[in-house]
């Protein structure tokens, strides 16, 4: 997979403070890359820095092959923070204007803000002024202008902020559905790591201004160690697992039901092995890592 | 990279978008057809000055040139310098400009293109004044002589607001703060009175009791030409003759003012 944005030694001061520091990541093309960290840890910091708006102190950045961060924004949309709106104007004077920055010729403006308006479900209310938007509809609106153009990237600072249940679920359908139908790299951030989760194919962790871990989602979730608990005739368990290697009895849990460690083995393998010495198995349940655990083992 | 054009069409309708903007051209076209209407109410009255029946000689031409200085001497540089803080210190409070900016836009051209819509206000309020006042003051007073001097005083009145629009984007961009930036501002004003009042009062001196310096004496002259506010008033008396120092050197005001804004915008990290 090429890299759509790869990033060297990045380190950014502001206001006198190092925001990051050695900062390297790298987002393939095609991915829907999740960008993770503790509140300050400088993600929307760096999604800025990759976009032109802050000067590094140091560093290297790439984005679609470009390192002159004008020539990438030619291909490259973003929805950073709440996203502004001039005052006094209708959601589709905002995205005309937006349209015409992003180089569209004018003759062409009034059918892409359709498109995009049509594709973020809110072509109903473009000609109502932006000032009266709630902040999820301002969040939907600053997807539409991210959408204009058709970039091969984009970049998302939170984008389910200010949105309601409904409005999430809808925004995550709505970048994987870019993701695969429109072939675009989403490099998103967020706090809600359910949906990074659900949502993303690839992590990035950054904590105090550098990338603590960084790979596809599976990869993140797997680890050497897995306990999973098992139910059945506990001592027969124990006794069972008293001279292998890979498998370690923990003890009992409940009444029937007993904790094991796996180093080494699956729990295919530990189930074949219990029922080889005549165990009866009533219950095989792992313990499902969730993208938050690993993210609180990375960030702590 | 996005056209300057299409920048500058932008900016444009975002300008008009303001309340202000309109209202300033609303005030420009009531301003020119106010002065006609009070000069013309007076005539008819039958009022005598220094007895002479006043604006006995009042003519159109006249109207338009009058009309035009109450224009530039009154509010409006000082409305134009709102609305420059407001497209640059204001943009950047609401993020607008960050927000533009992550468009393949350059940031001196965000500069530009605001300064060129400012512009646009300034000759459409202009020209709002006195198109009212010539089309009320022609049937009233008759055409009159003297309007290539008002038109070329118009032209230069222009270059007056280049002055003012290009300092306060300057300030606005420098302070990234609608309120620091009509200090800046207030406080810059305040600065060009006080050289002004300094290189006049020096000039009197000079001419009073002579400094032996014809040098000296030739660089304080040149200095009542070329500050700032010499600069902004090249309108000043244009009617009957053109000062192409006072025009030089507005341009080069507004040139030094368009690069300070720019510059400000070029190192402010947009956060």
């Amino acid at each position: 997979m090429n890299a759509a944005v790869t990033v060297k030694d990045l380190a950014v001061r502001l206001g006198g403070r190092s925001i990051l520091d050695r900062l390297d990541m790298n987002v393939p093309s095609g991915a829907i890359y999740g960008f993770l960290g503790p509140n300050g840890s400088g993600k929307t910091t760096a999604l800025r820095t990759l976009l032109g708006l802050l000067r590094p102190e140091r560093g290297a950045i790439t984005v679609l092959g470009e390192v002159d961060p004008l020539l990438a924004r030619r291909s490259v949309g973003a929805l950073i923070d709440v996203p502004a709106f001039p005052a006094a104007s209708t959601g589709r004077d905002a995205l005309a204007d937006s349209a015409r920055l992003a180089g569209i010729p004018a003759a062409e403006v009034p059918a892409e803000v359709d498109r995009v308006a049509r594709r973020v479900g809110l072509a109903e209310r473009t000609r109502d002024a932006t000032d009266a938007y709630s902040l999820g509809m301002r969040q939907r609106l600053g997807l539409a202008r991210a959408l204009l153009g058709r970039p091969r990237l984009l970049i998302l600072d939170e984008p389910t902020n200010g949105l309601d249940p409904a409005g999430m679920r809808d925004m995550r359908d709505l970048v994987r559905s870019l993701a695969h139908d429109d072939q675009l790299t989403v490099l998103l951030s967020s706090h809600n790591l359910a949906e990074v989760q659900a949502t993303c194919t690839h992590v990035g962790v950054l904590r105090g201004g550098r990338l603590v871990a960084e790979g596809p989602v599976a990869g993140l979730l797997d680890r050497p160690e897995t306990e999973v608990e098992v139910g059945g005739d506990t001592d027969a368990i124990a006794r069972a697992l008293a001279d292998v290697d890979g498998a370690t009895w923990l003890g009992p849990v409940a009444p029937g039901r007993g904790r094991i460690r796996l180093h080494g083995w699956t729990v295919p393998v530990l189930v074949r092995r219990l029922v080889e010495r005549n165990i009866d198995v009533t219950a095989v349940v792992p313990d499902a890592r969730s993208l938050e655990d690993a993210y609180l083992e990375l960030t702590r | 990279m996005t056209p300057l054009t299409a920048l500058i069409a932008v900016e444009w309708r975002r300008l008009w978008a303001r309340p202000g903007a309109r209202l300033g051209l609303f005030a420009a076209g009531m301003l020119g057809g106010l002065f006609v209407a009070l000069t013309f109410a007076l005539r008819q009255s039958g009022a005598v000055l220094n007895g002479d029946p006043i604006f006995a000689d009042a003519t159109a031409a006249w109207a338009v040139g009058w009309a035009l200085w109450f224009r530039n001497a009154g509010l409006f540089p000082g409305w134009m310098a709102l609305l420059a803080v407001a497209a640059s210190a204001g943009d950047l409070e609401t993020h607008v400009v960050r927000d533009d900016l992550m468009r393949p836009i350059r940031r001196r051209d965000a500069v530009l293109a605001r300064f060129v819509a400012l512009l646009g206000w300034s000759a459409a309020t202009t020209a709002a004044t006195l198109a009212v006042a010539a089309a009320l003051g022609i049937p009233a007073f008759g055409l009159g002589v003297g309007w290539v001097g008002w038109v070329r005083a118009a032209a230069l009145s222009l270059l007056g607001d280049a002055l003012v629009a290009a300092f306060a984007l300057a300030a606005g961009f420098a302070t990234g703060r609608s309120l620091g930036a009509l200090t800046a501002l207030l406080t810059g004003a305040l600065t060009c009175v006080g050289a002004a009042v300094l290189v006049f009062v020096g000039r009197l001196g000079v001419s009073a009791v002579g400094t032996g310096n014809p040098a000296f004496e030739t660089v304080l002259n040149l200095a009542g030409t070329v500050l700032p506010q010499a600069a902004w008033a090249g309108w000043w008396g244009a009617e009957h003759a053109f000062d192409p120092i006072r025009g030089v050197a507005a341009v080069a005001w507004v040139a030094l003012g368009l690069s300070a804004a720019a510059m400000a915008l070029q190192r402010r990290q947009l956060t």
